[in-house]
């Protein structure tokens, strides 16, 4: 286990004890930390955005109501994913019962993960967006100085650690840090006015 | 928006501040909603980066959470202090078990009461050299009511039951007095 890996499950257990002594508004760190994941793994099953939102603030719901239970067998992200995992399967199964005349079985929810037409609810306007963001990311990224591009791209693209950045560029961590911020920085700028007006 | 938090914002998003950093700023991202826009979109760039897809958490998801929660009950878990008795305890445990049950049979055994008659004589051969007479005591007594009247109560009772009628017991029995004060 890396040292990083170490130290986010140590804030996680800090914060569910937090949550389980009766500091109920620490249950908002959790969902701070975790609510892009959470969003991306349901979107995975759910592909609506904002449905996949609404599957995602059941799943937390559902998260702190099981909070008691939870004992710090596994981590607490493994156990967040799997409560997501279920959560957006039954509500797979829900809508299909709503939508069909036929009835679909709980066990057959693995299988509709593969069902684009129960998934597919992304509109053209959306699909169009989502292309001219993506497009504005990449200009951006061939924009950016070499230094910096390569930074960013190593941690994102390779999941490397600051520590092994500045091993490969033969440079401090703390620049490492400081360009891969840029990065960021310069890129979201690009973004600003698409995200102005889109619907996101 | 100071850059500095916007910087943190990207190590954590990167895993790369310690607990009590991230801790810091989760309070700071709790309370400022900017900050949490700012992780909002970090987190959409990189993931659109590596998957094509942008997808951008709403601004209100956290907080219509946290307005869920609140209409949940509080937990008030205690805290779980599992007791580990080192090998040093458990040594004194055993220790203190084993004194007892050699005590006890040797109180019970019959065989063994000419022992504790000898053991209270060699106790006695070694106690201070005792007044001629409870004169002493008595004046000591005298000093003070309650010891008086103890002693008269122990004088009253002298052939109490526990000592059975045993010499040497009703003897040591006897020259007991109490003088505590």
């Amino acid at each position: 286990m890396s040292s990083h890996t170490k130290y986010s499950e140590q804030l996680d257990e800090d914060i569910v004890l937090r949550v389980q002594r009766g500091d109920r508004s620490a249950f908002d760190f959790l969902v701070i930390k975790y609510q892009h994941k959470i969003i991306q793994l349901v979107n995975r099953y759910v592909k609506d955005p904002s449905e996949a939102q609404d599957v995602a603030q059941e799943t937390f719901i559902k998260a702190y109501r099981a909070l008691g239970n939870f004992r710090g067998d596994s981590a607490f992200y493994t156990w967040l994913y799997r409560i997501a995992i279920n959560t957006a399967k039954n509500y797979l199964v829900s809508r299909s019962r709503r939508s069909s005349d036929y009835q679909v079985d709980i066990q057959d929810a693995e299988a509709l993960e593969n069902a684009p037409q129960l998934q597919g609810m992304e509109t053209p306007e959306r699909l169009l967006l989502n292309q001219e963001i993506i497009d504005t990311i990449k200009i951006a990224i061939d924009k950016l100085p070499e230094e910096m591009r390569t930074a960013i791209m190593l941690r994102e693209f390779e999941g490397m650690s600051y520590e092994e950045i500045a091993e490969a560029m033969d440079c401090p961590v703390g620049t490492v840090r400081s360009r891969i911020f840029r990065a960021r920085e310069a890129i979201d700028n690009k973004l600003n006015p698409l995200l102005e007006h889109g619907d996101f | 928006m100071p850059e500095d938090l916007n910087q943190k914002i990207s190590q954590f998003l990167d895993n790369e501040l310690d607990h009590v950093q991230a801790l810091n700023l989760l309070k700071k991202v709790q309370l400022q909603s900017e900050l949490q826009d700012k992780l909002n979109r970090y987190e959409a760039i990189s993931h659109a980066m590596r998957t094509d897809i942008f997808l951008l958490t709403k601004a209100d998801f956290s907080k219509k959470i946290s307005q869920q929660i609140q209409k949940e009950p509080v937990y008030l878990l205690p805290q779980h202090k599992a007791f580990k008795p080192s090998h040093k305890q458990i040594a004194v445990a055993a220790s203190i078990a084993i004194v007892a049950v050699i005590a006890g049979h040797s109180m019970n055994d019959p065989d063994q009461y000419p022992k504790t008659a000898l053991a209270v004589q060699v106790a006695q051969n070694q106690l201070p050299e005792q007044p001629a007479n409870s004169a002493g005591y008595a004046n000591q007594a005298a000093q003070d009511p309650l010891n008086k009247r103890i002693n008269d109560y122990l004088q009253a009772h002298n052939s109490s039951v526990y000592t059975n009628g045993e010499a040497d017991f009703q003897r040591f029995a006897r020259v007991t007095a109490y003088s505590h004060k």
